[in-house]
């Protein structure tokens, strides 16, 4: 994605929201037509007007934003498996209960980040299950995420 | 009375819970997801079985042990603890890259100490007096204060970015919006989902911006801690001169907003973050890892700690909801809050107020013994410490309401933090929007119901008035610079 | 010797997974409570677990707060849960009917096994302590010459519907300002930020009794005994009753037989002489109702707010 590019895209999809965001308000109830629709709207309207404001600066000077890339060394190839293992964990525990997700997460993205020697991977994975069933389940009765397979 | 609560809070009963509520708190305030709230509540039908002042200092540790444990996690992995240590994170995390996280974590606890400290003495000392100064802060106060409190967002840009600043903040005003209206308890924006009926779950959105953005963002790095860095030079730094001003000012506000009924330690973090990003001298070094900024932010979230206590234990009006979850703890032993709580029930309360001041005391011993080896989490491998952080900020965000949705909600604010980002938004403007956004509302709209649909009642009122002016006078120099840059000179063609 | 080893402990093999499975229950019961920690609905479910352990030594319970939106969050997600008798969870009045009425909730009482009622805390009307008015009489006077601010609990909330009847019952019109909850309403009345409010008993009498606010009214039936000179409404002229009551459900989907067990559990903390010692230290008000009354009740009290719904919905 061009960074030159985001930046408007996004204004545009802001100016867009805002515009949803006071036709919204008037399905509100009558009642608080006069406290909080009146608040959305304003809000919906600052949006707009700063987004259109922020639009007119960025034409102004086209050669802005241009910046450092903060990203620096980048790893494209883990960053995306990272990105689909997080999506993947989140779905998997609503399914298979936080610690069968687990066991299967956690050496699977060491792996996808470059950890190579199994030991170090196995010794973090079951320290970190310990930790969680002794002070989440243990002392603080915190209830994990079950499996809603069986 | 004073010292015979001192008395028998020196039995090895009260010193022993005091000292494992603080490290409970630390452990507790140290893990997304897990609030002193929650440890509290849980400890409520505990302390039934105890002695009423073992259980309420035990709870007393764990509220102030939380609040300085949420810096940890947020200064060495940009993972906040505590919504509290947002602020931190912005200024602790770069300080950790640049291999200083032994120098930040220990400017966050004398910090914290100090605030602490201090917010104790003012609820031993004058708690009646501050509680009738909490009273006259009705709903249009509340209103400007959220005003002021965006004000911030004027010194959180970053040069030549104030429009975008603005934006971002606005979208968190927005999204604050989504979930149950204030007023007529319709329900807006939820589009059906149970999970969206108290709005967008605040914690779970935060860990998505800071952890999750960041964790991606490691994926190209082998350490945390830049390569350009010494790893060997990771030792004992001297504390940076100056900072006094910062703790005093972050001390002073966070006492004065935690005590307003409903406001919190996020809130007052903010305030006294933005402060003295505004009145350093060193202003460019902020978000690059300033110590006044850990200092500000840290002095303030724990000088809400007892000032949340003053309208708690004099009027029975919870300052956040750890304090009503304490209120709780002091209802199940018979303790109403009110004047007999300083008289007849007196040696329970001072030994509860005077326990706060040991429990400040055992986390600055175990904050600064331990500085050096927390700071070593710094130097695990990302293969490892990224899917670790990614566990427990995924644990965390679910268990804060047990919702999976809320897992999502990380994962989505994650990828909108990059986004933004990459557009040239600014992510603590849109934090402190999304704070703000429910107090501004409800106190807007309640304001006006007050004021029979006048908005004069924004301005006639006392309070209002003081609070206007100052947030004039927090507008003025960055209106002139404003000025100077843009309308005086037009731009110059940027780099 | 062998003969008689071999069939014990084949029996024992065989009996003890089929026991194990057959036990209710298995594993944690999560209580909802649809209120956010330290609350006194909170309070309530704490004080029911303590006492219930003892009645079933070896079962776990936790509690599961899913605060916000009037209780409708909790209420849902009671009536949504697997219907295994692992979830139960607590309902608080009016909202759990007002969610139904005014048709946003996506349950109705059909969707609950009523367990029975555990407490309840009053009404009552408070003043800030400088107010000149000392009687309903002086208020609702008042009320009809000016619009008077008063603070309730959300729309729907019990707060709201006895403001309602007390409008209809005085022939007055109030500028009603709905909070958060109690926190932002005793801030309100004690900064004298508004008129009155209406809001319960529990949440207020310690600031009556130290003078920082004024109780001018009690909506129930009989005076409380904790504040003895507080007049009811009906003595004073307003036949307004309203009280909040908190009591225990489960998906009504849940087998018979557990249901049964869950009942039975619920009748022996109700009379658990610990449980009532406890809830009266903590100050609670104890107003025990067995299943089927408490299902009255709340048929009864969805009848009367939908009368006030369709007058003014909301």
């Amino acid at each position: 994605m061009n960074k030159r590019l985001v930046g408007p895209a996004l204004l545009a999809g802001f100016l867009l929201l805002a515009v949803l965001l006071h036709r919204s308000t008037a399905g509100y109830p009558a009642f608080v037509q006069g406290s909080t629709a009146s608040y959305v709207r304003f809000l919906a309207w600052s949006l707009g007007i700063l987004c259109v404001a922020d639009l007119v600066f960025s034409l102004r000077r086209r050669t802005a934003g241009a910046g450092e890339d903060e990203t620096g060394g980048r790893n494209p190839r883990r960053f995306w498996s990272l990105l689909v293992l997080l999506a993947a964990y989140s779905w998997a525990l609503g399914i298979f209960g936080f610690f069968a997700s687990s066991l299967v997460f956690l050496p699977l993205t060491m792996a996808a980040m470059g950890s190579r020697r199994p030991l170090p991977i196995a010794g973090t994975t079951v320290g970190i299950l310990i930790f969680v069933y002794i002070v989440f389940v243990q002392l603080l009765e915190v209830s994990l995420p079950e499996a809603t397979l069986f | 009375m004073i010292f015979e609560a001192a008395q028998s809070l020196l039995a090895p009963s009260a010193l022993l819970a005091v000292f494992i509520g603080t490290v409970a708190g630390i452990i507790v305030g140290g893990m997304p997801g897990l609030t002193a709230t929650m440890a509290v509540a849980l400890l409520i039908p505990v302390t039934y079985a105890l002695h009423p002042l073992t259980g309420l200092v035990l709870m007393g540790g764990v509220y102030c042990g939380a609040m300085y444990g949420g810096s940890i996690p947020a200064i060495l992995l940009r993972t906040p603890g505590t919504p509290a240590a947002v602020a931190t994170a912005m200024e602790g995390y770069p300080l950790t890259q640049q291999g200083r996280g032994g120098l930040a974590l220990k400017v966050s606890v004398i910090s914290s100490f100090v605030g602490g400290t201090f917010s104790t003495l003012v609820l031993l000392l004058t708690a009646p007096l501050l509680a009738i100064f909490a009273l006259k802060f009705g709903p249009p106060e509340y209103f400007l204060l959220a005003i002021l409190g965006l004000v911030g967002i004027v010194s959180l840009a970053e040069e030549g970015k104030l429009l975008k600043a603005l934006i971002s903040g606005v979208l968190g005003l927005a999204i604050a919006v989504i979930g149950t209206d204030p007023i007529s308890g319709n329900l807006r924006y939820t589009m059906g989902m149970r999970e969206l009926f108290d709005g967008v779950s605040f914690m779970p959105a935060l860990i998505g911006m800071f952890s999750i953005t960041e964790m991606l963002k490691l994926t190209g790095a082998s350490h945390i801690v830049h390569e350009t860095v010494d790893v060997k030079s990771i030792k004992r730094e001297p504390m940076p001169k100056g900072l006094g001003k910062f703790i005093g000012l972050g001390s002073c506000v966070g006492t004065l907003v935690g005590i307003l009924p409903g406001e919190g330690a996020t809130i007052a973090a903010f305030i006294s973050y933005n402060l003295a990003r505004q009145h350093s001298k060193n202003r460019r070094l902020f978000g690059k890892g300033n110590p006044e900024g850990i200092a500000a932010a840290e002095s303030g979230n724990n000088g809400c700690v007892g000032g949340s206590l003053v309208p708690t234990l004099t009027l029975g009006i919870p300052g956040n909801s750890v304090a009503a979850a304490l209120l709780g703890g002091l209802l199940i032993h018979g303790m109403i809050p009110g004047p007999e709580l300083f008289t007849k029930h007196g040696v329970i309360t001072y030994g509860f107020i005077l326990s706060m001041f040991l429990a400040n005391l055992i986390f600055l011993g175990i904050g600064l013994f331990f500085a050096p080896y927390f700071a070593r989490i710094s130097l695990i491998p990302t293969s490892l410490l990224i899917p670790g952080v990614c566990l427990f900020s995924a644990l965390g965000s679910y268990a804060m309401d047990g919702n999976i949705f809320d897992v999502y909600v990380m994962l989505g604010f994650a990828v909108l933090a990059l986004v933004l980002e990459k557009g040239g938004f600014s992510l603590g403007a849109l934090i402190l929007g999304l704070i703000l956004g429910p107090i501004a509302e409800t106190g807007f709209a309640q304001g006006l119901i007050i004021g029979h649909g006048s908005l004069g009642v924004f301005f006639t009122r006392g309070p209002c008035q003081i609070l206007w002016a100052v947030i004039v006078l927090l507008l003025v120099p960055p209106a002139l610079q404003f000025y100077r840059n843009h309308v005086r000179q037009p731009i110059p063609a940027a780099d | 010797m062998l003969k008689r080893i071999i069939p014990v402990a084949l029996a024992i093999c065989l009996a003890a997974p089929l026991a194990a499975h057959a036990e209710y229950p298995e594993g944690p019961v999560t209580i909802i409570v649809p209120s956010k920690a330290g609350g006194s609905t909170d309070a309530t479910a704490r004080l029911f677990i303590l006492s219930a352990k003892k009645f079933w030594p070896g079962a776990e319970f936790v509690v599961k707060n899913v605060g916000g939106s009037g209780g409708q969050k909790g209420f849902e997600e009671i009536a949504a849960a697997k219907p295994d008798g692992q979830t139960i969870g607590m309902v608080f009045t009016t909202q759990v009917v007002a969610h139904i009425v005014s048709k946003r909730a996506r349950y109705t009482l059909d969707s609950f096994h009523v367990m029975g009622n555990l407490n309840d805390d009053p009404e009552i009307v408070v003043v800030p302590p400088e107010s000149p008015y000392k009687t309903l009489a002086d208020f609702a006077k008042a009320a009809k010459g000016k619009s008077m601010t008063v603070a309730v609990n959300g729309i729907g909330s019990d707060d709201f519907i006895a403001a309602k009847k007390f409008e209809e019952n005085a022939g007055v019109d109030f500028n009603l300002m709905p909070t958060k909850g109690s926190t932002e309403q005793k801030a309100a009345v004690l900064g004298a930020h508004v008129d009155a409010s209406f809001m319960n008993l529990s949440q207020m009498f310690a600031q009556h009794k130290a003078g920082q606010a004024r109780i001018i009214a009690i909506l129930t039936k009989k005076r409380s005994t904790l504040l003895p000179d507080v007049p009811t409404g009906i003595e004073q002229g307003y036949p307004v009753e309203m009280t909040a009551t908190r009591g225990f459900v489960v998906s009504a989907k849940v087998p018979a037989k557990i249901i049964k067990k869950l009942d039975d559990l619920f009748l022996k903390v109700q009379n658990d002489p610990g449980f009532i010692a406890a809830a009266e230290k903590d100050n609670q008000f104890l107003l025990p109702m067995t299943g089927p009354e408490y299902l009255k009740y709340l048929k009864d009290l969805q009848v009367e707010t939908k009368r006030y719904y369709d007058k003014s919905p909301w």
